[in-house]
């Protein structure tokens, strides 16, 4: 958001003699405002009507007199002359030598191409609206001065500290500019006009025709092994080294500075200055800010433009002049505000229409709304279009009520931002909010059932109060009654009090609706049993509850559990089994040979009599009783692998 | 005197001759009608060549020259190079030119210490220019115009400018060729002094169609008749004196 103000009629620079006059009985007048920048249209030089013109010692295109035929000649050499030549060529005004030569030096400075004139100056004509505080004195001249030189925050400040502040800028003020981005480092340390140290750089970290870090590429597509990006990636850390080395060998300087600006776009950029074990800047410095409006490549020119931008007092003839453009500011704004917000009633509008044909005295009512709020001012739009809806909603039934919980929950939502004057503080409902919370310290859901069910004939609480007290927050951390309920697994007063309109959808501090807060499983089941019952009491879905618990459902899961744990009983009895084979076999190896091959001999004769006993694999144990068994030497085994390891062990016996 | 001449019924002699002070080139025509008006005005002075440039004969457009040089764009072929270097004398230098604007003629003008040129003229060309030919070099336009060299000829006596030049401009112009300019026409009109006619320190040729007015013009500027005038003061006395006898 931008504006433009009248140009200022003298420019004043911080720290100069003439800034303490200004300061006589200094009050503060508006916030936020942009300006224009006294831009004097330096004209082209008028012709000197001498002799030497007459002699023709002149340049039509560069529109100068000569004194010397010399001069003349030369001046055909220059660039500057050519530079015309051709703007005169292409139709364009011809510049005079000044402008020139800040031409010539600024496509210098930078490797990119010259801008025209006019682009400089709508970059200095054009600033963010909160960056400026206004001011008026004694001499009722108005003048506008950065605001993070005075404040550094961003709310709307008090007028003591920023006039102090204003009061207290020294003459001399240290000021420590620091730019960083696109592989450019640019910084400087200015007390007053005067440049102490300064340092800029350019390495090249940025990818070639592609742009962002070398960095970034990196970490979301993996490393690249070209030998431009292994470059890339040598450089952003010699330029991360070379700036730590810079700034730390300007601590001294830095510590004496009245303020920080920087100037640092992205994580990357940001890190190298306020990241690693140990940050060349305290993020948290109360002297560090933002360069309050935009900037371009970090350059040391740049710099020293910031500099100057940030210490440019703007001195207007007088309040009126800002005030007025303050109010066509408010005028345009409020345009634009118009344009959109009526673009969202139409959208509104149409539904509507399309229902209810009949009903056209509401949709023109609407209509009504939307034009005549619309000079009046944002929070007022806001109470005026409420009531309206909610008539609808009544003539127009169910159809409507998505329309209605979409503008409740719009409502709610800036509830917390807006003024307290929406929230309307009932003395009775926190009187109800504390016997609420009484009730779940004692545990007592009978109290709660009595309080809820209104029997107290004391008390004056209607149906309306008692359901605010239940659906609003009722500590800090943002928690409802049934929060804590939940939180406390107290499941009779979760039951009681979703009967009684508490609504589960509600989130706290931390976004937890109470079922998520619910630390066991029969608390939970407490609100999906009730979601069984009434399914379309709340918005389940929003509550963040899985699903309801019906009676089907509540069997269905016994009988799973039942099948499960006898599924669980069968595999331990297998286990069972298994271990004690197992036994067998680590018994039957221990043996030898010979004693093996009794048990086979025994195991032979026992089967010729007709009893079973398993027979082994004379290497590895198993059970091989089944299966035709190999054999040497009366020993037997279960494959010809068992055989093989067999008899090599012998051998090696 | 200026002579007046025709290039097969066509009046823009700049187009198809070049004429200096050391030498002329002559472009390669159907009769020699053309040729004849030269010789006989110049050929026992200095050579008079037929030539082409890139197989043209627009060779007065083509190339710039004086008596120290020629320039010659960069699609004259090897003979054509050949030839021409073979006919001059052998003073002048003959150098080819890599030049975008490859028509020479038209976009540089010059006497033998003073050449203005194109704005948008390559650097080496003009380097070149200034070092073959031995002159100054400005860039600069004529009436806003950047075909210097269509819009204006110029000897080292003095120069004809197109006709809409301001008087401005021209103070500037002749202060930076230091010589005398005057804005005027050639053919009947045609703003195209340049080619239009040709002109050295002692001749000038245009087309048949320049009207005795243009011709006096002309004559006056690059002082062609130095004896004229003469003629008129030789004749002023004797006519005076039938006058008055009668």
């Amino acid at each position: 958001m931008s504006t433009i103000l009248p140009s200022a009629s003298k420019t004043v620079l911080i720290g100069r003699p003439d800034y303490q006059s200004l300061l006589d009985g200094v009050r503060l007048i508006s916030l936020g405002l942009t300006r224009k920048e006294d831009t004097v249209a330096v004209g082209l030089k008028n012709l000197e009507v001498d002799k030497n013109y007459l002699l023709g010692l002149h340049c039509t295109t560069c529109q100068i007199a000569f004194e010397l035929s010399e001069e003349h000649r030369a001046h055909y050499k220059s660039d500057w002359h050519r530079y015309n030549l051709k703007q005169k060529i292409r139709n364009r005004q011809t510049i005079d030598e000044p402008k020139f030569l800040a031409l010539e030096n600024k496509a210098n400075d930078s490797s990119s191409s010259c801008e025209s004139d006019d682009e400089i100056n709508a970059y200095n004509s054009h600033f963010s609206i909160d960056s400026k505080l206004f001011f008026e004195n004694n001499f009722g001249n108005a003048f506008s001065v950065y605001r993070c030189l005075l404040t550094n925050k961003k709310d709307i400040p008090n007028e003591d500290i920023v006039v102090n502040s204003l009061k207290s800028i020294s003459i001399k003020p240290m000021w420590f500019i620091v730019m960083l981005g696109g592989g450019r480092f640019s910084a400087a340390i200015f007390k007053g006009e005067e440049v102490i140290v300064h340092k800029t750089f350019h390495s090249y970290t940025v990818r070639a025709k592609q742009g962002g870090s070398q960095n970034t590429q990196d970490r979301s597509k993996g490393g690249c092994k070209s030998a431009g990006a292994s470059l890339r990636r040598y450089n952003e850390a010699s330029q991360l080294k070379h700036i730590q080395e810079i700034l730390s060998s300007w601590l001294h300087h830095i510590k004496l500075c009245n303020h920080i600006f920087y100037r640092a776009i992205g994580p990357n950029n940001r890190n190298i200055l306020f990241g690693g074990s140990t940050p060349l800047i305290n993020k948290n410095d109360s002297r560090l800010c933002q360069i309050p409006f935009g900037t371009k490549k970090a350059t040391y020119a740049e710099v020293q433009k910031v500099h100057n931008q940030l210490s440019t007092v703007l001195v207007y003839d007088s309040k009126d002049i800002i005030n007025n453009s303050i109010k066509n500011y408010v005028l345009k704004l409020f345009k634009k505000r118009k344009n959109t917000e009526s673009r969202t009633k139409k959208i509104v509008e149409k539904p509507i229409k399309d229902i209810q044909n009949s009903n056209e005295k509401m949709s023109e009512n609407i209509q009504v709304s939307s034009t005549s709020d619309s000079s009046e001012n944002d929070d007022e739009n806001k109470i005026v279009e409420s009531p309206q809806s909610k008539i609808l909603i009544e003539n127009n039934g169910s159809v409507l009520s998505n329309d209605l919980t979409n503008k409740k929950r719009k409502k709610r939502k800036k509830k917390p931002k807006n003024t307290n004057t929406i929230i309307v503080k009932c003395a009775e409902v926190e009187e109800m909010k504390k016997l609420l919370l009484q009730t779940i310290e004692e545990k007592n859901s009978e109290t709660l059932s009595k309080y809820l069910s209104l029997e107290d004939e004391n008390s004056s609480i209607t149906k309306e109060y008692l359901e605010k007290s239940l659906n609003e927050a009722i500590d800090e951390s943002n928690n409802t009654i049934l929060h804590l309920a939940s939180t406390y697994c107290l499941h009779d007063h979760i039951y009681l009090l979703l009967q009684h309109g508490s609504n589960p959808i509600h989130k706290n501090k931390d976004a937890k609706t109470p079922y998520e807060l619910a630390p066991d499983k029969s608390t939970r089941k407490v609100f999906r049993k009730f979601m069984a019952v009434f399914p379309d009491k709340y918005d389940y879905d929003k509550s963040r509850l899985p699903g309801p618990l019906t009676e089907e459902l509540q069997e269905e899961l016994k009988e799973r559990k039942k099948a499960k744990q006898k599924r669980a009983k069968e595999r331990k009895v297998i286990e069972e089994l298994k271990k004690e084979e197992e036994i067998q076999k680590q018994k039957f190896l221990q043996l030898s040979d010979r004693e093996k091959c009794a048990i086979a001999a025994e195991k032979r004769f026992m089967a010729v009599q007709g009893a079973f006993k398993s027979l082994r694999c004379f290497y590895c144990g198993k059970n091989i009783e089944e299966k035709y068994p190999f054999e040497y030497m009366d020993y037997k085994f279960c494959s010809v692998q068992c055989v093989k390891n067999h008899r090599q062990k012998n051998i090696v016996n | 005197m200026a002579v007046r001449a025709q290039f097969e019924n066509n009046n823009e002699i700049g187009v198809f001759s070049k004429l200096t002070n050391s030498y002329c080139l002559v472009g390669i025509g159907a009769s020699e009608t053309f040729y004849s008006v030269f010789e006989s005005e110049l050929s026992d002075i200095i050579p008079v060549i037929h030539a082409s440039v890139a197989g043209c004969r627009i060779v007065g457009r083509m190339t710039v020259g004086n008596k120290n040089g020629l320039l010659l764009p960069n699609s004259t072929t090897d003979t054509e190079l050949q030839h021409i270097r073979n006919s001059l004398p052998d003073n002048v230098k003959v150098q080819r030119v890599e030049e975008r604007l490859s028509a020479l003629g038209n976009v540089m003008v010059c006497n033998d210490y003073v050449a203005l040129v194109h704005p948008d003229l390559d650097k080496d060309t003009e380097e070149i220019l200034s070092d073959t030919l031995n002159v100054e070099v400005y860039r600069q336009t004529v009436a806003s115009n950047c075909l210097v060299g269509s819009y204006c000829a110029i000897s080292n006596q003095g120069g004809l400018v197109h006709p809409k030049t301001t008087v401005e401009d021209l103070d500037e112009l002749s202060g930076l060729i230091q010589v005398p300019l005057v804005a005027g026409t050639v053919n009947r009109g045609s703003d195209v002094i340049g080619a239009g006619m040709v002109v050295n320190d002692w001749c000038a040729v245009c087309g048949t169609d320049t009207t005795s007015t243009e011709i006096s013009v002309i004559d006056s500027i690059f002082k062609l008749d130095p004896d004229g005038v003469h003629k008129m003061k030789k004749l002023k006395g004797p006519l005076i004196d039938s006058i008055k006898a009668s």
